[in-house]
């Protein structure tokens, strides 16, 4: 059997010295639609950026089709959470999304033609073509996180890790971007989506992971969105890992 | 003085090419790549590096006079004579620079000092360290001590002086052109650029390295400090002015140009009426005006244009609020003339504060006047309506759908009906399925 | 001159020359009286700037008052043209204006553009500074009468304390009243409106009145030492001292004490050194006051990285000790006595060379835990070291069991994370563990999980 898109092995990471996520233990299958559900200060962009090899995890690894992310770069697309950038820096919503073809550009070449096309196609598919020369601080939430997809679409890549793409956006941009998800998953892509509505969150993805700073469980939706999971997931017993994590913490930091 | 101000000869007023070439052709090129570098910088939010830097690479400097005041033993007046010592102070730079960035970063990465403290510690140390190293020195060599300030453009004679520019110059534009992609994308998202596996530690590398080289070749024009000004303040301007990261680039490179230019010359003429002043400091002054002049007049984000569209939406609202009253206080149709001091009344101004309102919207045809009365024309009954139209949809989306109640809705609608676009009343009008009266039982037009 | 020859030389010429300038102090006569104004003032500057710098680089203001440094020089030069001369008053003035001036011109570009804080005070840095040079390079070229009278100007670059008069004494010392009576009136204001403004302004404190407060009496320390350490240096007092003080200390009171003691006693030694190696009083004192920062930020006991990688050498060490208990510890749990284990079997569980294992039991030697004996060929646990070879075993083998019931791992998956916490399980987490486990008595490998204490010992 060929190497699953992404292999998370026992991946504990980590902030000033104090884990965040514990012993997190799951293989992702091909072409799954995974969306991460958990509470606020879960580790669910954590988990994303440990598997981006943005963090530095403190023991365990991860894979993606067998190799370390450093070999795969082009195979994962990223997006962050809206807020990680400035929409002040003066560029234009067609340059941003052209940016997602630098992967795949060596040293001193600059974007050909083919690249042009593809961010146009990409910005075509989110809907936004109208917009191609505004400057990004001059667009609403919604349309801000069309062109992130619209850059991650550019990036044609078979793994894609979405940082809470449906925050604060406008009902229209929802439906686009749910229609997108759908159409990227026929083409068998597999993608991992952190997404906090539990409301919507049977319904948009094919696969749930529970995560509340340990994994709570994975599997297809059916199996995993109940009532007992869910409590678990929000509720439960997690003063053990906080004050396990204070422990490290305080004997690492000499506080103690 | 007022003698030689009448004997003003036209030559004066312009530059003496014999003298003034090679300084100019140096204020350009330290202009240039000042201000192309600087834009880096400026959109990472990291400004105040280019400050840390330029003060950070004295020791550097003195460090490298002094080493190869022992091993080259050459000294031919000049601060940066012969080429082996230009070696040596700009491996000393680089090194200074390297060192204080690297210190900065591990003052608050392995310890609590927070990072703009770090900065704020790290540069004047350095600095001093640099002034003491530069005594040491200029008890060997010929230094001057006020070139740091004042910087020393009016003296540069010869093309060799300025060759180091050149070349720095040469550089920074080459790097711009071949790692254009990979500097927009460092600069606008880290995570991305590590992401797709771009070399983002090497750009930032390079980055500050040509910022200590840029700072070091332009430390004899116009000192240690005054490049700061020529780092932020035209990229700045640009900023300003446009919302593309490559023309904001070119306009920054223009304006560092401009500053030079303007600069060099400005001090001629000030020289010919008897203000004499030095020209590293009069480039960057310069460059200050033409910022303030980009934050005033600036044709989107300037504040006059600021000023005026404020001006502009208070005027309408006025003009809008005054059609309004004319129209409720005249009644369904066949409407009747209404008198001003009515309508005023209505609104809570004083009539004289409604009279330019007034001319405008008769200009319009939106308004005539009978006497003291007003009326509507068929025209300004139309922009009414509409107005209307949208504050009555407005009320009752407020109660359907936000669940406000009858009473609390009018003043919100007041505001909110100067800015409701065509589209968003269309909108309104699908969700609430074009209702014919409002919550309070009025008409909707 | 060779090295050999010069050392002596100059060791010589720095032990006669200490010895002259401690004499000056306790001397008379004008030499002497400008080395004592030379002192003074640098102590009064170095104390002023280090108690407020405590509240400015807490507040994040450390490059704002690095910005007003620079930005103050205009006021300097206007000062200086309008009055005609070099009187203290009226460059104070001056520059007290320029330096409110570039404080509202800051503001203004943040408040009116898309400009960020950062950027605006660079602007603003290099403007101001920019025009004050420009003024004087215009006031020493100007008439005679100026150009003669104007030099010493440059002393407000780079400061110079030799020329240090009564008047400047008399306005440093005004300066540091009003400061530290501000200061210790208001500390619990500042503190508050420095620590959380916006529960100042909850708590009906007005907010904006001590952000204006601190910023006057910024400007006023800038302005009056000015003459000590020069436009471009004097925020390094205000920013190092205390940045000093916050690796050396938690509280705040001690913070603003003892910046203000380090910023006079770098104010002192730089006026020695420079009278000694002539290097210059403002780059001695920075210079000095850096070298301190750079001591604590290597030996503060807590926050200096000599202090951390001891405490990561402690643990390291103690996670090897405890690593040897538990092994000696499953070796015991197979055979029934954990009096003397053989070293041999101890390699043998841990898979390593017998060598490598004594040497790790020899450090074992400090611990109290336990010991080698017989001709160093077993290792003899103490009953404290069974006590915490047990609790070890027992926080180990429950969060095995934690990790597998409530992290969906595999048993053969949880061994890795039990070894890492096992070092670092306190006893209310313990007792957490075994409320949500039930007091469990195996493992999920189905090992026995140690009892809460040994039988016939203390519980």
């Amino acid at each position: 059997m060929s190497a699953p898109p992404i292999e998370i092995h026992d991946l504990t990471v980590s902030y000033n010295q104090k884990p965040v996520l514990w012993n997190i233990d799951v293989e992702i299958p091909e072409g799954a639609l995974v969306g991460i559900i958990g509470p606020n200060g879960a580790g669910k962009s954590t988990l994303l950026k440990s598997v981006m090899g943005l963090l530095e995890p403190s023991s365990g690894w991860v894979k993606i089709y067998g190799d370390p992310i450093e070999q795969q770069r082009a195979t994962v697309g990223y997006i962050p959470q809206r807020e990680e950038v400035d929409w002040d820096f003066p560029i234009t919503v067609r340059d941003l999304v052209l940016m997602g073809r630098y992967g795949h550009l060596g040293l001193l070449k600059r974007p050909r033609a083919a690249d042009r096309k593809i961010a146009d196609e990409a910005l075509e598919k989110v809907g936004m073509t109208a917009f191609a020369n505004r400057q990004i601080a001059n667009l609403s939430g919604g349309q801000q996180q069309r062109i992130f997809l619209a850059r991650a679409l550019a990036q044609e890549s078979r793994v894609y890790l979405m940082d809470e793409p449906f925050a604060g956006v406008d009902a229209t941009t929802e439906k686009a971007i749910v229609k997108l998800l759908e159409q990227m998953r026929s083409e068998k892509r597999t993608l991992l989506v952190v997404h906090h509505d539990l409301q919507t969150a049977s319904e948009y993805f094919d696969h749930l992971l529970l995560l509340n700073r340990r994994l709570v469980a994975f599997g297809p939706t059916g199996e995993v969105f109940n009532e007992e999971l869910l409590r678990k997931t929000y509720g439960g017993h997690l003063t053990v890992l906080s004050r396990a994590g204070e422990a490290i913490r305080q004997s690492k930091s000499g506080k103690k | 003085m007022n003698g030689s101000v009448l004997a003003i000869n036209a030559a004066d007023l312009w530059f003496d090419w014999e003298i003034d070439t090679w300084p100019l052709l140096m204020a350009l090129l330290v202009g240039l790549s000042c201000g192309l570098l600087g834009t880096v910088f400026l959109v990472r939010r990291t400004a105040l590096l280019g400050d840390a830097v330029s003060h950070s690479v004295l020791p550097g400097i003195a460090g490298g006079l002094l080493l190869a005041g022992y091993l080259v033993k050459q000294d031919d007046g000049h601060v940066f004579g012969t080429s082996t010592t230009m070696l040596f102070i700009m491996g000393g730079a680089l090194l200074a620079a390297l060192a204080s960035t690297m210190l900065i970063e591990a003052l608050h990465r392995y310890s609590r000092i927070k990072p703009d403290t770090a900065l704020g510690a790290v540069f004047p140390a350095f600095f001093a360290a640099g002034v003491i190293l530069i005594r040491i020195v200029a008890r060997n060599a010929h230094f001057d001590e006020d070139c740091v300030f004042y910087g020393s453009l009016e003296v540069i004679g010869e093309g060799s002086q300025v060759l180091p520019t050149l070349l720095c110059s040469i550089l920074v534009i080459l790097f711009f052109l071949g790692f254009y992609k990979e500097i927009l994308i460092t600069s606008f998202d880290q995570q991305l650029s590590r992401s797709l596996g771009l070399p983002t530690g090497l750009v930032n590398l390079l980055l500050v390295s040509l910022l200590a080289l840029a700072v070091v070749v332009a430390f004899e024009a116009v000192g240690a400090i005054l490049v700061i000004a020529l780092l932020i303040i035209p990229p700045a301007t640009a900023q300003l002015l446009s919302y593309r990261f490559d023309r904001v680039l070119l306009l920054a490179a223009f304006f560092g140009l401009s500053a030079a230019l303007l600069g060099s010359w400005m001090t001629i003429l000030l020289e010919t009426v008897g203000f004499e002043t030095a020209r590293a400091p009069t480039v960057a002054v310069v460059a200050g005006l033409q910022f303030l002049l980009a934050l005033t007049f600036g044709p989107e984000q300037g504040l006059l244009v600021q000023g005026l569209r404020k001006r502009a939406l208070k005027s309408r609202i006025l003009e809008e609020n005054l059609l309004g009253a004319v129209y409720r206080l005249g009644g369904n149709p066949p409407a009747e003339p209404v008198l001003l001091e009515d309508a005023a009344a209505r609104l809570g101004y004083a009539p004289a504060k409604l009279s330019s309102a007034l001319r405008r919207c008769i200009s319009r045809g939106e308004l005539t006047v009978e006497e003291a009365a007003v009326s509507l024309t068929p025209q300004g009954e139309q922009k009414v309506a509409e107005i209307i139209r949208g504050h009555r949809l407005w009320e009752s989306y407020m109660i359907h759908e936000m669940g406000a109640a009858a009473d609390h809705v009018h003043d919100a609608a007041d505001q909110i009906e100067h800015h409701l676009q065509p589209g968003l009343v269309k909108e309104l009008e699908e969700l609430l399925g074009n209702p014919a009266v409002d919550p309070h039982g009025s008409q909707i037009p | 001159m060779s090295f050999g020859e010069f050392l002596p030389e100059f060791f010589s010429n720095t032990l006669r020359l200490t010895g002259e300038f401690f004499a000056s102090l306790l001397g008379q006569g004008d030499a002497a009286q400008a080395t004592i104004n030379a002192v003074l003032g640098a102590c009064l500057a170095g104390l002023t700037c280090g108690s407020i710098g405590s509240f400015i680089t807490l507040r994040r203001m450390s490059l704002f008052a690095d910005m007003l440094g620079h930005a103050v020089l205009p006021g300097v030069a206007v000062g200086f043209i309008l009055a005609g001369s070099k009187s203290t008053p009226a460059l104070l003035l001056g520059s007290l204006a320029a330096g409110l001036l570039a404080a509202a011109l800051t503001r203004a570009i943040t408040s009116h553009s898309r400009i960020k804080d950062d950027a605006s005070l660079g602007i603003t840095l290099s403007l101001f500074y920019a025009i004050g040079i420009w003024l004087l390079s215009w006031i020493t070229r100007a008439s005679p009468e100026l150009s003669s009278e104007a030099s010493g100007l440059n002393h407000y670059l780079f400061g110079n304390p030799a020329v240090i008069h009564t008047v400047d004494l008399v306005f440093l010392a005004s300066a540091a009243v009003v400061i530290l009576a501000v200061l210790t009136l208001f500390f619990k204001e500042l503190t508050a409106s420095i620590f959380d403004p916006s529960f100042t302004s909850s708590i009906g404190l007005p907010q904006r009145f001590f952000d204006g407060l601190l910023l006057v009496l910024l400007t006023l320390v800038i302005v009056v030492s000015l003459k000590i350490l020069g436009v471009i240096l004097v925020a390094a007092l205000l920013v190092i001292p205390p940045a000093t003080a916050y690796l050396l200390t938690d509280k705040l009171q001690r913070m603003v004490l003892l910046s203000a003691t380090l910023g006079a006693l770098a104010g002192f030694g730089g006026v020695y050194l420079d009278f000694v190696l002539e290097i210059g009083v403002g780059p001695a004192i920075v210079c000095l006051s850096f070298l301190g920062l750079m001591a604590a930020f290597l030996g503060s006991p807590r926050h200096g990285i000599l202090g951390r990688y001891l405490l990561h050498k402690r643990l390291v060490l103690k996670t090897l000790r405890e690593n040897l208990l538990t092994s000696a510890w499953r070796i015991g749990e197979r055979g029934d006595e954990l009096a003397a284990i053989p070293i041999s079997d101890l390699a043998s569980e841990r898979g390593e060379p017998p060598s490598f294992t004594r040497q790790l039991a020899r450090r074992m030697k400090g611990s109290g835990w336990g010991r080698l004996e017989h001709e160093n060929d077993h290792l003899v646990l103490t009953a404290s070291g069974r006590e915490r070879a047990r609790a070890l075993m027992r926080g180990h083998r429950l969060w095995e069991l934690f990790l597998q019931r409530e992290a969906s791992l595999a048993p053969d998956h949880v061994h890795a994370g039990a070894e890492e916490i096992e070092h670092f399980l306190d006893a209310e987490t313990l007792r957490e563990l075994e409320d949500l486990l039930d007091n469990p008595e195996t493992d999920p490998h189905g090992k026995l999980i140690p009892p809460k204490s040994l039988p016939g010992e203390t519980p």
